[in-house]
């Protein structure tokens, strides 16, 4: 017990006192710097061979929560997600028009079919026809123009994935590089210290772009997982890499087949060269990043097919007519034939039969398809649940067309074929097992206007005018995308009088045509096919077209609702949390000051000590 | 850390509540300035779906209005038009059913020259339009119902028209010899025969012949028909009468009246008894004979001309116009269908025999039509249009003796046409369906107008805002927001720095 040891305690407590100011001084300038996390003096004794004590500063603390720093992480992830999802609803919302507004969807089909129930009331009158081709047009070209906003909107998605991904390339670069500087520097030090905060800073926007968990591994390591399960970061980071494609339409859609996909996917590759598609693996399930990836993939797609559903209806609706066979008998087989000259690629046999072999009852549907590469088809290519369908290719003649549905068929007992010209007939193959034939019927896509049939193509794909028929294609069909192309038939613009005239010699008057064509519109109803999202595989929905647009926009309506509630909550509980957080890790600056008061005591106590212990050396000289 | 937390960070929390709030207030005002609680469906919350749905029905109402008032209109003219032909159906059998008086003026009477007028009335209000539609085509909206009467009257061109179709029956009918296409009665010992020369429409078809006198009347059914007289070697008493009946082209009757008579010369009606009843057969014949000859020139002429005109009128789609097959007419043996290239279709309209109500159909309501239209070729107009027409083709002289006979055969004819089948109580018949359509067409009107404001209200109810809430919310947001600024300030003055 020297009054060496007592300088050097004292040294020590001011050597403590003047860290402690330093922090203080820390705190105090990075109070508003957003990510700054408190520091705070670890303060200790400590213990020297003679079993002096003085003080020692053990290191600098970052008053931390980690439990809610974990939770806050998590809810970034939430919140960029539903705030993305919210904003896209936004936009598609716009894309739909406002209640009321005059170039809403609902009210743009409204006129339409407003000005055809004044046709019909008028059937000569020219005013009234032109009218009905101008609404029809408006009509059409706003299908297209929400067409062209929703695949822009994907476009954006698409854009902004690139974004997202080279960002967090460059966040796992910067991770990596702070992670040597934190491994290299000394422990619990106020350099530590900040190399920290900016590192969970790093992090903290990381969880924005997409759901991660990270692992301590101890000495200021660390090692990033997304939540799946995937490293993104143990040591070295892993590379992120997304191949994005500058045009996005209708028929861009992604696929786990690189020979099918249309649009961009997402790659991981390891330090160890391992690669893995983040999209197929289903990795990112939060996080903006994921909120992209349902808008592009899922949310637009279907907001899409609601539209072609729409506009496949409204052209199938009018153009559309059934014809049914003719019960023939022959020895004593009997059947239905039927005429096909007229079918075309897309349009389709409906066939009903009771299976021989099993006694079932079979509906079966026989689409004639010129495109060999789109066989074979699903049985979704109909909206009908209970049918089975068969693709047919007709370029080979009718002896292979038959010779395909026989092998198909056969076993059921019923026999195809070709009397004559281009009739085919189905009988019952006699016999043992002989199968009955019930029904026959074909759905064919009338092509000219005064046919004799009320029927017509009033609405055609796109600027060259082709027949809408929804024919197959190895993309899917000609359904895909077709609200972009739908256009009224530039004939029927040249010459208005053929909304009336549907046979040579109608009268100007006779409302036959324009009855049909507002029935059909207004009150009869057809099948639409759930992929849009309304109804259901076993129970597809059943209405007007009218109804279902009216669903469409409801559903658009209800899912942006949603949307901006999940939102409002997310933002309520990352309230929560970051106030929480704040509570610990923000710096209040009264307790600074305070803190300041006592370390300024502190140091002038031990700077009184030292001039004392002074004092007591010089009396001692001086004796 | 229980102290206040202060206002160290000048936290984004409550940045971000002031900002919130910020943006509630400028919703509440854009509600308050706008009126409508939300500018997309998202926000209007469950509601959107009946805010859809009430909005088509709105629209549709319109529509619905502006087919009610084009029924409106038309069916207004079509009344009106209506009630015209009416009278002028009423007015000429009222004025034929007077004593009709027999004054030519030129070479027509008074009559028949407002008759030719009325039929140019009548034409002209069957060809009224509304708008580019002409009303009494039936589905050919587009194209005149009739052609003028100047066409009608006399053709144009090639194209034959009434008095031309009438020239030929009256040939056909009347022969060469103006016996009626009947065979001069021949006599053969005291039988006299009486037979028409051929199977054909046309002209005097015996009907009968009866005698009180007891002679043997033996009929031979046709065509071509005839009757033989029997004498029976006895000679008629005096008095004693025989009747001969004819059926008239138009299917009138006319009977010859023969009594026996000792005068020399027999006056008209009479036939001379003779020595023999040979020669009382031959007598017999004569008198008949002469009595055709005058019959063939008075009321054959006017049933001649009023069958023409049904030929020429009763047509539609089905049935053109029928004429002589000729030339040579006088001995003609059928009819033969008019060409559009030789006669003239007085109806233009569309000839279809459906329905002519039907034609015209407008939808008033979600599940209501009405039917309004009409064709000038419908039984009544037709009628009317005929008759007027056929009395004032037929023309006159003044030196023909059979003139006035023929003129009052001829009004007689008119008279019951007009009469028959009550023409203008089937016009009225028409007037009564299409008011019946205009009736259901208004009753329609007022439903909707009741309908409404119903919808307006379903929407308002669900779009609009009511100003007194919006105004207390933003009364109340107000308070809350300058409360938290004044907080805001006060806490930002709290701190230690200040007492240093």
């Amino acid at each position: 017990m020297s009054l060496g040891q007592a300088i050097s305690s004292a040294l020590s407590g001011m050597h403590l006192a003047q860290t402690g100011v330093n922090i203080v001084a820390d705190n105090i300038s990075n109070a508003e710097t957003p990510g700054y996390v408190r520091k705070s003096l670890l303060a200790g004794t400590s213990a020297s061979t003679a079993g002096a004590n003085g003080a020692k500063v053990l290191g600098v603390q970052r008053e931390l929560d980690i439990f809610v720093q974990r939770q806050l992480r998590a809810e970034f992830a939430g919140s960029a997600y539903a705030s993305e999802i919210a904003n896209y609803h936004s936009r598609i919302e716009q894309i739909y028009g406002q209640p009321g507004s005059l170039n809403a969807l609902d009210q743009l089909y409204n006129n339409f079919t407003n000005s055809l129930q004044a046709l019909t009331t008028s059937p000569e009158s020219n005013a009234a026809r032109n009218q009905v081709l101008n609404e029809a047009s408006v009509l059409a070209q706003h299908l297209n123009a929400m067409s062209s906003d929703i695949q822009t909107l994907r476009s954006q998605a698409e854009t902004s994935l690139r974004n997202d991904v080279e960002r967090a390339n460059a966040i796992l670069q910067d991770i990596e590089r702070l992670s040597v500087k934190i491994s290299a520097a000394e422990e619990n030090s106020a350099e530590v210290a900040s190399l920290l905060d900016m590192r969970d800073q790093l992090i903290g926007e990381l969880s924005g772009l997409m759901d991660v968990k990270v692992v301590d591994i101890g000495r200021g390591q660390i090692s990033i997982f997304t939540t799946s399960g995937v490293s993104l970061f143990d040591h070295k980071a892993s590379r992120l890499r997304f191949d994005g494609y500058d045009s996005v339409g209708p028929e861009s859609t992604w696929s786990a087949d690189v020979n099918q996909r249309t649009v961009g996917t997402i790659k991981l590759s390891n330090a160890d060269g391992y690669e893995i598609d983040l999209i197929a693996d289903r990795s990112i399930r939060s996080g903006s990043i994921a909120a992209h990836l349902e808008m592009r993939d899922k949310t637009l797609v279907q907001a899409q097919t609601q539209l072609d559903e729409i506009a496949h209806t409204l052209a199938t609706a009018l153009s559309n007519r059934t014809e049914a066979g003719t019960a023939v008998s022959s020895g004593g087989q009997n059947g239905f034939e039927i005429d096909l000259s007229e079918l075309k690629n897309g349009n389709s046999i409906s066939l009903n039969i009771i299976d021989g072999a099993t006694g079932q009852e079979r509906r079966i549907t026989i689409v004639r398809v010129d495109d060999v590469d789109a066989l074979p088809l699903d049985n979704s290519f109909t909206s009908d649940p209970n049918d089975e369908v068969i693709g047919v290719n007709f370029a080979n003649g009718y002896t292979s067309m038959l010779a395909a549905l026989n092998g198909a068929l056969g076993s059921a007992g019923i026999v195809f074929d070709n009397p004559s010209g281009m009739t085919v007939r189905v009988l019952d193959s006699g016999g043992p097992n002989a199968g009955t034939v019930q029904g026959l019927s074909a759905t064919i896509t009338t092509s000219t206007f005064t046919s004799g049939d009320p029927t017509l193509p009033f609405f055609v794909d796109s600027a060259s005018a082709q027949l809408y028929t929804n024919f197959a294609t190895e993309l899917g069909s000609q359904k895909l995308g077709f609200a972009s192309r739908i256009t009224v038939n530039p004939a029927l613009k040249a010459d208005p009088s053929l909304l009336v005239r549907y046979e040579p010699g109608t009268t100007a008057g006779d409302p036959t045509r324009p009855n049909f064509l507002e029935q059909q519109l207004s009150t009869v109803l057809h099948t639409f096919s759930p992929s849009s999202g309304i109804g259901a595989t076993n129970g597809p929905f059943t209405g007007s077209i009218a109804d279902f647009i009216r669903q469409a926009v409801s559903m658009q309506g209800a899912a942006s609702e949603n949307a901006s509630r999940l939102n409002e909550g997310q933002q309520i509980v990352l309230n929560a949390l970051q106030s929480r957080f704040a509570e610990r890790a923000s710096v209040n600056i009264d307790s600074e000051m305070a803190n300041l008061l006592i370390l300024q005591q502190a140091y002038g106590a031990n700077a009184r000590v030292l001039t004392t212990v002074k004092e007591m050396i010089d009396a001692l000289m001086r004796a | 850390m229980t102290s206040i937390s202060g206002y160290v960070n000048r936290s984004t929390l409550t940045m971000q509540m002031l900002t919130q709030m910020r943006w509630q207030l400028d919703d509440l005002q854009r509600q308050l300035a706008t009126g409508k609680r939300a500018d997309t469906y998202g926000a209007l919350g469950v509601g959107r779906t009946m805010d859809l749905e009430a909005r088509m029905r709105l629209s549709r109402v319109q529509t619905y209005e502006s087919s009610i008032a084009s029924v409106d209109l038309r069916v207004g003219i079509m009344d009106t038009a209506l009630e015209q032909l009416r009278k002028i159906g009423e007015e000429t059998r009222s004025e034929l059913r007077f004593p009709a008086t027999y004054e030519l003026l030129g070479n027509q009477t008074q009559s028949q020259q407002l008759a030719a007028m009325n039929l140019d009335e009548a034409l002209s209000l069957l060809n009224e339009k509304a708008g580019e539609r002409y009303l009494f085509s039936g589905r050919a909206t587009d194209s005149r119902a009739t052609v003028t009467a100047q066409q009608l009257l006399n053709g144009d061109g090639a194209r034959a028209g009434l008095k031309q179709i009438m020239a030929e029956r009256l040939l056909a009918d009347t022969g060469a010899d103006g016996r009626g296409r009947l065979d001069v009665p021949a006599v053969n010992g005291d039988v006299v025969t009486l037979a028409e020369d051929g199977t054909h429409p046309f002209g005097f078809k015996l009907s009968s012949v009866t005698t009180d006198f007891g002679a043997t009347v033996t009929p031979t059914a046709g065509p071509p028909a005839s009757f033989d007289i029997d004498l029976g070697g006895n000679n008629p008493p005096l008095g004693g009468s025989i009747q001969v009946r004819l059926t008239l082209p138009d299917g009138s009757t006319s009977d010859i009246v023969l009594t026996a008579t000792l005068e020399s010369p027999p006056p008209p009606g009479t036939f001379r008894l003779g020595i023999d009843t040979d020669t009382t057969a031959a007598n017999l014949a004569a008198a008949i004979d002469e009595s055709v000859i005058a019959l063939g020139r008075t009321e054959l002429a006017a049933a001649s001309a009023v069958r023409a005109g049904e030929d020429f009128f009763a047509i539609d789609a089905d049935n053109p116009p029928q004429r002589v097959d000729g030339p040579p007419f006088d001995t003609a043996t059928g009819l033969r269908d008019g060409t559009a290239a030789d006669t003239m279709f007085w109806y233009t309209g569309e000839g279809a025999v459906d329905s002519a109500r039907n034609t015209a159909i407008a939808r008033v309501d979600e599940t209501i039509t009405v039917s309004y239209g009409a064709r000038a070729n419908e039984d009544g107009i037709r009628q009317v249009v005929q008759n007027v027409a056929v009395f004032a083709s037929m023309t006159f002289s003044e030196s023909d003796p059979d003139a006035r006979d023929r003129y009052f055969a001829l009004v007689q004819r008119i008279g019951n046409g007009l009469d028959a089948d009550d023409a203008t109580k089937q016009i009225e018949a028409i007037q009564t369906d299409i008011a019946g359509a205009q009736l259901a067409a208004n009753a329609a009107k007022e439903r909707l107008e009741d309908k409404k404001p119903v919808l307006q209200g379903i929407v308002d109810e669900i779009e609009n805002i009511s100003p007194e809430e919006v105004g207390v919310k933003l009364l109340a947001l107000n308070t809350r927001m300058q409360a938290t600024m004044q907080t805001t300030a006060i806490l930002s003055q709290f701190t230690l720095l200040s007492y240093l």
